[in-house]
C-alpha cells in the first residue's frame, strides 16, 4: 500500500474514532451523577417550575438521552457545537477564544521540550556514565516527577516575585489590556497589528508557562532520546563508520542521531496532544485563559454542550498529531510499511 | 532532516532571545502608536484581581454574586442604597414616589433630562420594556420581578407598578442588577425582545452596556479581563477613576504576589492565612467587610431520612455542643455567631450576644433525655475545596465532628462533588450537612426562606404542617409593611426558630480583602460589594 493510501485510510480510521469519541463523552457526562440544574441556576430559581421548566426545554434537558445525542450529531454536522450552558455563548465562539491561548503555549512548550530534549539527550548518550550524564538525567528525572502545579507556583515566586525577570499571570501586562483580538492568536494579531511592543510583551508573559510545561516533556525526550541512541551508537555499521575515518559529531549527528529520533518521534505527537488536554493546573496558575482551564470548568459545571465541543476539539488535534506522527514515520524510516 | 532540526533550533532561538531582550519596564516605550496610550496612562486606572464568577452583563440574566458591583455602575436603577445602608432605598432614577392604599401599587416620577450613553433619552416606557424583559425572559433573576402585575407608563416620565401580592421588600428588590434600566430602542435594535425564545441580545449586552450608569462596557472576555471606563456625561455622579480593569487571577496566591508587586491595585480573594501574611506589608491595606452570608449545620426533619437528628431534643442538643467560639476563629477575619438565621445588618436581626452558647453539659443531659445517653451516628455532606467568604466547608466541618464526639456523636463526612451535593440537599436527601446561604436581596424577608415550607425549610423536610404558627408568622412578615410591626415578627421568627428550627447557625463571615496602600475611599458592603463610584487613588 502506498504512502497516500494508507493516508487516506487513516483520515477515515480518524473519522471513526471521533464519532466514538463523542459517544463516549455523551454517554459519561450524562451518566455521572450530578445535576446541570443545580449547577447553573441560583437557590431561589430553582424553586420556581415555570423558571426550570424553560430551562430544561431551552437547553434540550428534557428529551431522552438517545434524541439528545441524535439532534447534537446533526447540528454538529452543520457546524453548530450548541449553547454553553455555563457561558451562555456558542461554544465555537468559546473554543475559538481558549484554543489559541493554550495553540501557542503547547507549541512553544513543544518546541522549548525538543531542543533542550535532544540536546540534553545526546549529552548524556555521548558522555555515557560521566559526571555530565548524571547531571542531566537528574535535570529531566526532575522535570518528569515535579508535580507541574508545583513547578508553576515556584517558578512563578521565585523568578516573578523574588528575581523579578519574568512577569506576572495573564497573556499580556495591564498596560495592554485594551488589545483586541482578531485570530485569537495573540503572536499573528499584534504581527498583523504591527504592534511588537505587544509581541515582546505576549512572548515575555509565555515563556515561564511553557518552560515549566516543558519540563515533564523535555524529561521525556531526554531519557528516550539516551536510549535509543545508545542502542544504536553500538551496532556494526556505526564501528564501520568510525573505522572509515569520520569524525564523531559526524557519526552522531548524521548516521547515529537520524535513527535514534524514531522512537522519539511518537512521543513529540502524544505529548503535543497530552499538552493541549493537560494544561489545566498550569494555566490555572499563570492566568493563562486557555481549553485546558474552559475543560475543566465545564466539567464541573456539567456544562453538556462546552463539553462535548472541548472534548472533540482535544480529541480531533490528538488524532491529527498522531496521524502525522505515522506518516512522518514513512517518510524518514522506508522500511516502515504500511 | 538535519537541515529542518537547524531549522527548528535557529526559529527557537530568535525566539528565545526576542524573550530575554525585552525588559517588562520598558516594554510600553516602544511602542510605535504610543502617544494616544500615554494619554491614556495619565488617566486613573485601578485594576483589580479577581476570580469572578460572572459570565453575563445582561440585567435579565446576570445573577452572579461578583456581577452586583459592575452592574451597579453600568445600569442605573429607579432607587438605590447608599452606603452601607441596606433599609432605605433612596431616590436616583426615580426623583419621588407613592404607595397606594393598598400598598400594591407603586407610582415613580422620574428625573427629567438623563441620557442613555448612547445618547438617547431615558423615559418612562424604557423602564416598563426593561422590568417586563426581566420578567418574562425567565432568567436566573427573573423571580424578583414575578410579582409585577402589570406597569403602565401615564406619561414620558411617570411609571405606575402594580404588583399581584403586598411586598414590603419590592422597593429593596428595585435597588437590584435585574432592575437595571435598558435603553429599549438600543436593545430592540440588537435583537431584544421580551421572550425567552426570541431574544437575541444577550451576547450583544454581554460585551455593550445600553444603559445610563457612570461607567460604559469597554471590553469583555471571558475568564480573561473586563474593562470598565467612565462615562464623562453622566448625570449625577463623576467618579474619580477613569478606567478599571478586572484582570482574572484565579488563583489566591498568585493574586497576593501580584499585589505586593504593584500589578494589581485589589485582591479579592485571599483567604485569611493570606491576610494574616499581608498585614506586615506597608504598602497593602487590608479592609474587613461584614457579609450577609451565614453557615450552618443543617439537620433532616424527616424521621426515615434524619434518624435521631430529626427530634427537637437532638437538635437542641447539637445547638449547645457547639463551640462557637472555636468556629469563628477557624473561620477567621473576626467572623461571629448571628443570633440565628437573621443575618446581623439586616432589619430585626437580633444580638449575638443573646444567642446560644456552648454547654457540653447541657447537651449530654438533652441527649440523655431523647433516649441516646450513648450517641449515635449520623453522615454529613460537605463541599471539600470550596470556602465561599474565606469559610472552608471542610474545616467548619472537621471542628463540628470533633465537637459532636464530645457528646458520643460520631460524625462521619460524607464529601460530594458541588452539584451532586447541591442536588441532594435541594430535594431533602441529606441526614445533616453543613451548608450556607447568601441572600438574593439586601432584605430581612430573603431569611424567610428558612421557615417551614419555605425553600431552606422544605431542604430539611420541615413542612407547614409541622410548625403552622412559625409558619403564619412568617406569612404575617412577608406582607406587614409597617417596619416597626415588621421587626417585631421577624425578632419573634429567630427566637422560634433558635429553639424549634432544624438547624445550628455558627459562622457569619467577614470578608477581607487587601488593597494597595495609595487607594482612597475604598467601601466595600455586603449588598453590592465594591463601590466603584467612590474610589479613587492618590
Amino acid at each position: 500500500m502506498g504512502l497516500f493510501q494508507y493516508t487516506v485510510r487513516r483520515i477515515l480510521f480518524l473519522i471513526m474514532v471521533l464519532i466514538g469519541v463523542t459517544i463516549a463523552a455523551f454517554i459519561i457526562s450524562n451518566t455521572v451523577p450530578g445535576d446541570p440544574l443545580v449547577a447553573n441556576l441560583g437557590q431561589t430559581a430553582m424553586s420556581d417550575p415555570e423558571i426550570v421548566e424553560r430551562y430544561e426545554r431551552r437547553w434540550g434537558l428534557d428529551r431522552s438521552l438517545p434524541e439528545q445525542y441524535l439532534i447534537y450529531m446533526s447540528n454538529l454536522l452543520q457546524g453548530d457545537m450548541g449553547t454553553s450552558i455555563r457561558s451562555q455563548r456558542p461554544v465555537i465562539d468559546d473554543l475559538k477564544q481558549y484554543f489559541p491561548a493554550t495553540f501557542e503555549l503547547a507549541t512553544l512548550a513543544t518546541l522549548l521540550s525538543i531542543i533542550f530534549g535532544l540536546i540534553f539527550g545526546i549529552i548524556s548518550a555521548v558522555k555515557r556514565n560521566k559526571l555530565i550524564d548524571h547531571f542531566v538525567r537528574a535535570i529531566s528525572v526532575t522535570g518528569i516527577s515535579m508535580p507541574a502545579f508545583w513547578l508553576a507556583l515556584m517558578s512563578l515566586y521565585l523568578f516573578y516575585f523574588l528575581l523579578d525577570i519574568a512577569p506576572g499571570s495573564g497573556r499580556l501586562s495591564a498596560d495592554f489590556s485594551g488589545f483586541s483580538l482578531q485570530t485569537g492568536f495573540l503572536i499573528i494579531d499584534s504581527i498583523s497589528a504591527g504592534r511588537f511592543d505587544i509581541l515582546k510583551n505576549a512572548l515575555y508573559h509565555m515563556i515561564l508557562p511553557a518552560l515549566v510545561l516543558a519540563g515533564a516533556t523535555m524529561g521525556i525526550i531526554t531519557r528516550t532520546v539516551r536510549s535509543s541512541l545508545l542502542d544504536v551508537m553500538s551496532q556494526d555499521y556505526l564501528r564501520t563508520a568510525r573505522a572509515k575515518g569520520l569524525n564523531e559529531t559526524v557519526v552522531i549527528m548524521k548516521h547515529a542521531l537520524l535513527n535514534a529520533l524514531i522512537p522519539t518521534l511518537t512521543i513529540f505527537g502524544l505529548s503535543y496532544g497530552n499538552l493541549l488536554g493537560g494544561t489545566v493546573l498550569v494555566e490555572s496558575i499563570f492566568d493563562y485563559p486557555g481549553l485546558g482551564w474552559y475543560a475543566y470548568i465545564s466539567a464541573t459545571t456539567l456544562d453538556f454542550p462546552a463539553i462535548m465541543g472541548a472534548t472533540i476539539l482535544i480529541a480531533l488535534v490528538y488524532s491529527v498529531m498522531n496521524l502525522l506522527v505515522d506518516v512522518t514515520y514513512g517518510i524518514i524510516d522506508p522500511r516502515v510499511r504500511y | 532532516m538535519k537541515k529542518y532540526f537547524a531549522l527548528l533550533v535557529a526559529i527557537s532561538f530568535i525566539f528565545i532571545l526576542a524573550v530575554g531582550c525585552g525588559d517588562p519596564e520598558d516594554i510600553d516605550t516602544e511602542a510605535p502608536d504610543q502617544e494616544a496610550e500615554t494619554e491614556e496612562v495619565e488617566d486613573k486606572q485601578v485594576v483589580m484581581g479577581i476570580n469572578p464568577e460572572y459570565n453575563t452583563f445582561d440585567p435579565a440574566h446576570a445573577y452572579e454574586k461578583s456581577a452586583t458591583m459592575i452592574m451597579k455602575v453600568l445600569y442605573d436603577n429607579l432607587v438605590t442604597f447608599e452606603g452601607e445602608d441596606t433599609v432605605t432605598p433612596r431616590p436616583m432614577v426615580a426623583e419621588s414616589w407613592e404607595i397606594s392604599e393598598d400598598n400594591k401599587t407603586y407610582t415613580f416620577d422620574l428625573q427629567e433630562g438623563i441620557e442613555f450613553t448612547t445618547g438617547n433619552t431615558l423615559t418612562a416606557e424604557d423602564v416598563k420594556w426593561s422590568f417586563e424583559r426581566a420578567r418574562d425572559l425567565k432568567g436566573n433573576p427573573s423571580f424578583l420581578a414575578e410579582n409585577i402585575k402589570e406597569i403602565e407608563t401615564p406619561d414620558d416620565y411617570q411609571v405606575v407598578i402594580t404588583l399581584h401580592e403586598v411586598d414590603p421588600s419590592f422597593l429593596s428588590k428595585l435597588t437590584q442588577s435585574v432592575f437595571g434600566i435598558l435603553d429599549s430602542q438600543v436593545v430592540q435594535e440588537q435583537g431584544g425582545t421580551q421572550d425567552d425564545e426570541t431574544d437575541d441580545a444577550k451576547s450583544w449586552l454581554d460585551n455593550h452596556s445600553a444603559g445610563s450608569g457612570s461607567y460604559i462596557l469597554d471590553k469583555f472576555v471571558p475568564n480573561d479581563e473586563l474593562i470598565l471606563v467612565k462615562n464623562d456625561d453622566h448625570w449625577a455622579t463623576q467618579p474619580e477613576i477613569d478606567r478599571v480593569v478586572f484582570r482574572h487571577v484565579s488563583e489566591p496566591s498568585t493574586q497576593m504576589m501580584m499585589l505586593q508587586k504593584g500589578d494589581i491595585d485589589f485582591a479579592f480573594d485571599l483567604d485569611s492565612e493570606q491576610i494574616e501574611m499581608l498585614k506586615g506589608d506597608e504598602n497593602v491595606e487590608i479592609l474587613n467587610s461584614n457579609t450577609f452570608s451565614i453557615f450552618w449545620f443543617h439537620m433532616n426533619m424527616d424521621p426515615e431520612i434524619g434518624g435521631p437528628v430529626s427530634e427537637p431534643k437532638v437538635q437542641q442538643a447539637i445547638r449547645y455542643a457547639l463551640d462557637y467560639d472555636g468556629l469563628t476563629d477557624l473561620a477567621g477575619n473576626d467572623a461571629f455567631t448571628p443570633y440565628s438565621i437573621m443575618p446581623v445588618g439586616f432589619l430585626g436581626a437580633l444580638d449575638p450576644e443573646d444567642g446560644i452558647e456552648q454547654d457540653v453539659e447541657k447537651a449530654k443531659q438533652l441527649l440523655e433525655e431523647a433516649g441516646y445517653p450513648d450517641g449515635f451516628e449520623i453522615e454529613t455532606g460537605v463541599i471539600p475545596g470550596m470556602a465561599p467568604d474565606g469559610v472552608s466547608f471542610m474545616t467548619m466541618a472537621e471542628k463540628i465532628q470533633a465537637d459532636l464526639a464530645q457528646v458520643n456523636i460520631t460524625m462521619n463526612i460524607s464529601q460530594e462533588e458541588v452539584s451532586i451535593y447541591l442536588e441532594k440537599y435541594r430535594s431533602g436527601e441529606h441526614q445533616t450537612n453543613v451548608s450556607m446561604w447568601g441572600p438574593d436581596f439586601p432584605d430581612a424577608l430573603n431569611q424567610l426562606a428558612f421557615l417551614p415550607g419555605q425553600t431552606v425549610g422544605l431542604r430539611a423536610n420541615w413542612t407547614e404542617e409541622m410548625n403552622p404558627e412559625l409558619a403564619e408568622l412568617g406569612h404575617q412578615a412577608r406582607t406587614e409593611v409597617d417596619d416597626e410591626a415588621r421587626k417585631e415578627l421577624l425578632e419573634e421568627i429567630q427566637r422560634q426558630v433558635l429553639e424549634t428550627g432544624p438547624y445550628a447557625v455558627f459562622v457569619q463571615p467577614v470578608r477581607a480583602l487587601a488593597h494597595s496602600n495609595d487607594l482612597t475611599h475604598v467601601l466595600y458592603t455586603p449588598a453590592f460589594q465594591l463601590d466603584i463610584l467612590t474610589l479613587d487613588r492618590q
